[in-house]
């Protein structure tokens, strides 16, 4: 399992907060004092903290200005952006990703900006970064908004910064099973005033919110562990490295599991374990791979979505808004014409399927066992 | 009979099925639905472990919807 997770000061901090009496999330408690070490810890101007990353998915696609007849970009491995993007009656447009890091192509991503586009967001994920000089790159010459998902990516280094100072905003999650926990609960990071007052102001209000508002605050509660959390953080990824590195020696050798590739200038957060089958080429039989994962005892999935997120009911289908078709199929205010359809990332689609995915936040010693299992299972399959 | 000790197709479309059936529901649910229909005596771990599984099939699949709650997804 993972490593000692709640051995830090947690305890303490909760013990203060309920001495004090003082439950909701304040500036000046825990909820301040877990932001400001968390802009000092990724060197920006600007730290909010939420209720869950995905709230600070939705109050920053309000930031980056997208609303009613806009298209957000979105990359088609996760779906937590695009629905972000729903949430503003915006519609969620796609780029396709890269064949062996499985992270959105900057040139699919400029190849898709049009003149409704408000904003990009990037996914650097499973712990690895998207090409992310080159999307702010794109997202610059364009004007548009590039929101880094840093859910997958706590301290994860790209070209000599952190993933998250790329962008114009880099958005954290604290849920359960991410690199730092509270329980739920998320982050935003920003050095442009606007943006970050923008954030704030549709994050959580007092009693007249200046536009549509609603209270996505993180609780002290969360915050205290938050920062506990935060003191430690840094020595849990190293343990999942070398977790990660047991996974991968398991690859070695093996013709048919392409091993996900890490670019020249990237870290490695490892969040989850992936690789690809490429057995039908081999002639190796998926079926047979799965039976012999299964035997192992560990968890594994095969297909991870299956298909890109596009191909999900709730975007091809005016689900969003009470099936009144919002914001893509009937919007008055959409001058585009963004058409769904099989083939709009070939590569998602082609990869998808193909993806093997087991949790590498654990320990050393866990991951060595789970790596016996996967060779195991590999010798088994190619036995036949 | 199901058998949650092995992947296959009869446990895998048997489990998928209870879940549409049911909607939105819970792995307690999916185990009582096995005992009914089938009289099967499934352990609540071995079931989670097979569920878990199945959100790797295609075209129907299992998802996580919430916190220990499951729905089945068509793809196709």
């Amino acid at each position: 399992m993972g490593v000692d997770r709640f051995d830090g000061k947690e305890l303490e901090y909760l013990g203060r907060i309920l001495s004090s009496g003082s439950l909701a999330g304040r500036g000046d408690g825990f909820v301040g004092e877990l932001e400001r070490a968390f802009a000092e810890a990724y060197g920006v101007q600007h730290a909010i903290a939420a209720n869950a990353a995905m709230s600070l998915l939705i109050s920053s696609t309000f930031a980056a200005g997208a609303g009613a007849g806009d298209e957000v970009l979105c990359d088609p491995i996760v779906q937590f952006h695009a629905i972000g993007a729903l949430w503003q009656n915006a519609i969620p447009t796609w780029a396709d990703v890269c064949a062996d890091t499985w992270l959105m192509d900057p040139e699919s991503a400029r190849a898709n900006i049009t003149p409704q586009t408000k904003a990009i967001f990037v996914t650097n994920l499973w712990g690895q970064p998207a090409e992310l000089d080159a999307l702010k790159r794109v997202a610059d010459e364009r004007k548009v908004v590039l929101i880094e998902d840093c859910a997958h990516a706590m301290f994860l280094p790209y070209k000599g910064r952190y993933a998250g100072t790329w962008g114009h905003v880099g958005i954290f999650s604290f849920c359960q099973g991410k690199h730092m926990t509270t329980g739920d609960g998320g982050m935003a990071i920003t050095d442009d005033d606007e943006l970050a007052a923008r954030i704030r102001s549709v994050t959580c209000f007092g009693e007249s919110p200046p536009h549509l508002a609603t209270v996505f605050r993180m609780t002290e509660m969360q915050a205290a562990i938050g920062l506990a959390q935060l003191e430690r953080v840094k020595g849990y990824i190293e343990e999942y490295q070398r977790a990660y590195a047991q996974l991968s020696a398991a690859l070695e050798g093996c013709a048919w599991l392409q091993p996900r590739a890490i670019r020249e200038g990237c870290g490695n957060s490892p969040y989850i374990f992936s690789f690809l089958y490429r057995g039908d080429e081999h002639g190796i039989d998926l079926d047979a791979f799965k039976q012999a994962l299964f035997a192992t005892g560990d968890y594994w999935n095969v297909g991870f979505t299956q298909v890109p997120a596009y191909k999900y009911k709730l975007f091809t289908h005016p689900l969003a808004y009470q099936d009144k078709g919002c914001p893509r199929h009937q919007c008055p205010y959409y001058e585009g014409s963004y058409e769904y359809r099989d083939g709009l990332c070939p590569t998602a689609e082609a990869v998808l399927p193909r993806l093997v995915n087991t949790n590498c936040m654990v320990s050393e010693e866990t991951a060595k066992r789970v790596a016996e299992g996967l060779r195991r299972a590999i010798e088994t399959t190619e036995k036949g | 009979m199901a058998d949650l000790t092995r992947l296959n197709q009869a446990t895998s479309d048997l489990i998928m099925d209870i879940v549409g059936d049911l909607g939105t529901c819970t792995a307690e649910q999916v185990q009582a639905e096995l005992l009914r229909r089938d009289g099967t005596a499934a352990e609540r771990d071995e079931l989670v472990r097979y569920m878990e599984f199945l959100r790797s099939g295609f075209p129907r699949k299992l998802a996580h919807a919430g916190p220990g709650r499951w729905v089945l997804v068509v793809l196709a």
